[in-house]
């Protein structure tokens, strides 16, 4: 009886000890698992600030198509009222000038719009949580970057809405859900690194699935936008033609900018030179035709570029939740090219001084 | 009589584009052409609703394989080259106006064509 007691008891020490082995090695098994399922603070840091500033350009390059398409209805009743010009004096014109100040707007056009200013407010909400992801990744602020990727989904997918209502093809693609959730809180001491890095991994995915959600409903945009670019040059031409019929402008007022490249600091002389009005006029028109048609493709590559830009980032974003080495030169080369484009665009160029 | 070659779905949105185009830049010599308040207010509707099935087109998806797209299209433009030679005219048809309606509606009968046919 005594040796079997001796007996068992070994051999139940020897199964405790093997349940503590395998404790033991289970934990350093997560250990592993868990420090391998993170990404670290500084990649996390570095793509944050190249997110901030991608999304910052993108941001003005939305303003700057929403400028450009908002001020259609304003050539409109400009262009339509003074064609009324040619009219007799009587009710005929008054009733041309009463029915062109407020031209319809049709609805295609008006869901380009919101689709624009859906698109504004979602890069500002992505703007914040690509802030809040540098935050998370310098002194833990969860909380924020829970609030601010909810912000940035719920205006993208309020977006993707938008851009699914002018492009029929583009109805298809599903909203997104977000996956993080502020969760450093609940574990601390030993874990709370690895928690960090496992929810910085979180959060980006998300920012990731924002962005490329973002770059599907931009594509959609831009299709639409650039058919309408050309017309856009059109309509440009047609106000101006209004302004020369109706006698508002000079046509060497027109000439002037192509003066003052080919010639600074030279002005044109007082008058008209007799008998040359007519050749005077056409070439005003072909130069307001082709700054227009070189401000529409100024626009469209915009657009490209701000697609290659939301490209770059998502790439960035794969690679750093593959834990792989980061490299941000073509996001920024982006950048700057849609800074350049922008700041060739009439619209964006400062207001000259009075 | 050689076979013609279908029209493409670019061709079809040009069509729509000429007429608004075309529309917009006679503005002014039809409004001044008009007679009667009735007839400016026409004039306007006319642009307007050029303008309107030229952009709510834009995007949308023009292909479309029959004859009866290729029949639309082709009397859109023939529609569209009578109100251009009304405007050429020394003096306008008395009917100028319904041509100039006329012709935004041929252009309102192509995109009624192809959504028949992909109705089915």
């Amino acid at each position: 009886m005594a040796r079997a007691d001796v007996a068992l008891r070994l051999s139940a020490t020897q199964i405790g000890g093997a349940v503590i082995v395998r404790v033991i090695l289970s934990f350093c098994l997560l250990l592993i698992l868990t420090a391998c399922a993170g990404v670290t603070r500084d990649n996390a840091k570095a793509l944050g600030t190249e997110g901030v500033s991608a999304t910052t350009v993108l941001h003005d390059q939305t303003l700057a198509a929403g400028k450009t398409i908002g001020a259609l209805p304003e050539w409109w009743a400009v262009g339509d009222t003074l064609a009324c010009h040619q009219m007799a004096p009587g009710a005929t014109r008054v009733a041309c000038i009463k029915g062109a100040v407020a031209p319809a707007i049709p609805a295609q056009l008006a869901g380009l719009q919101t689709a624009i200013e859906k698109r504004t407010t979602a890069l500002a909400a992505l703007n914040a949580a690509y802030q809040d992801y540098v935050d998370f990744a310098t002194y833990d602020a969860g909380a924020a970057m829970q609030s601010s990727i909810t912000d940035a989904v719920g205006s993208i997918n309020a977006f993707s809405s938008a851009a699914a209502k002018i492009d029929p093809a583009f109805a298809a693609l599903p909203a997104i859900s977000q996956q993080f959730t502020d969760r450093t809180g609940d574990i601390g001491g030993l874990f709370e690194r690895d928690s960090q890095e496992r929810q910085l991994l979180k959060a980006s995915k998300d920012l990731h699935s924002v962005t490329d959600h973002l770059k599907n409903a931009l594509a959609s945009e831009a299709k639409v936008f650039e058919i309408l670019l050309n017309q856009l040059s059109v309509e440009q031409s047609n106000v101006y033609q209004a302004f020369v019929d109706v006698g508002l402008i000079s046509t060497s007022d027109v000439l002037t900018p192509l003066l003052s490249e080919v010639a600074p600091g030279i002005k044109f002389s007082g008058s008209v030179p007799a008998g040359s009005a007519d050749v005077i006029s056409a070439a005003a028109i072909a130069s307001v035709q082709a700054r227009a048609r070189q401000s529409a493709k100024a626009s469209a590559q915009t657009y490209d570029a701000a697609l290659k830009t939301l490209e770059a980032l998502s790439q960035a974003h794969a690679k750093l939740e593959a834990n792989q080495s980061l490299s941000f030169e073509a996001l920024k080369a982006q950048v700057s090219d849609i800074k350049s484009l922008l700041s060739d665009l009439p619209s964006q160029k400062p207001k000259p001084s009075s | 009589m050689p076979p013609t070659t279908p029209s493409t779905p670019n061709d079809r949105l040009a069509v729509l584009q000429s007429n608004y185009n075309q529309a917009h830049d006679s503005e002014p010599s039809d409004l001044a052409a008009t007679k009667s308040v009735q007839e400016v207010a026409a004039v306007q509707l006319n642009l307007a609703q050029a303008r309107a099935l030229f952009f709510n087109t834009v995007a949308a998806d023009l292909e479309g394989d029959d004859q009866s797209i290729e029949d639309a299209c082709s009397a859109a433009k023939t529609a569209q080259q009578k109100i251009a030679d009304d405007r050429d005219a020394v003096q306008r048809p008395i009917a100028w106006l319904n041509d100039l309606t006329g012709a935004t509606s041929a252009a309102q009968n192509l995109v009624v064509a192809i959504q028949n046919v992909k109705s089915g």
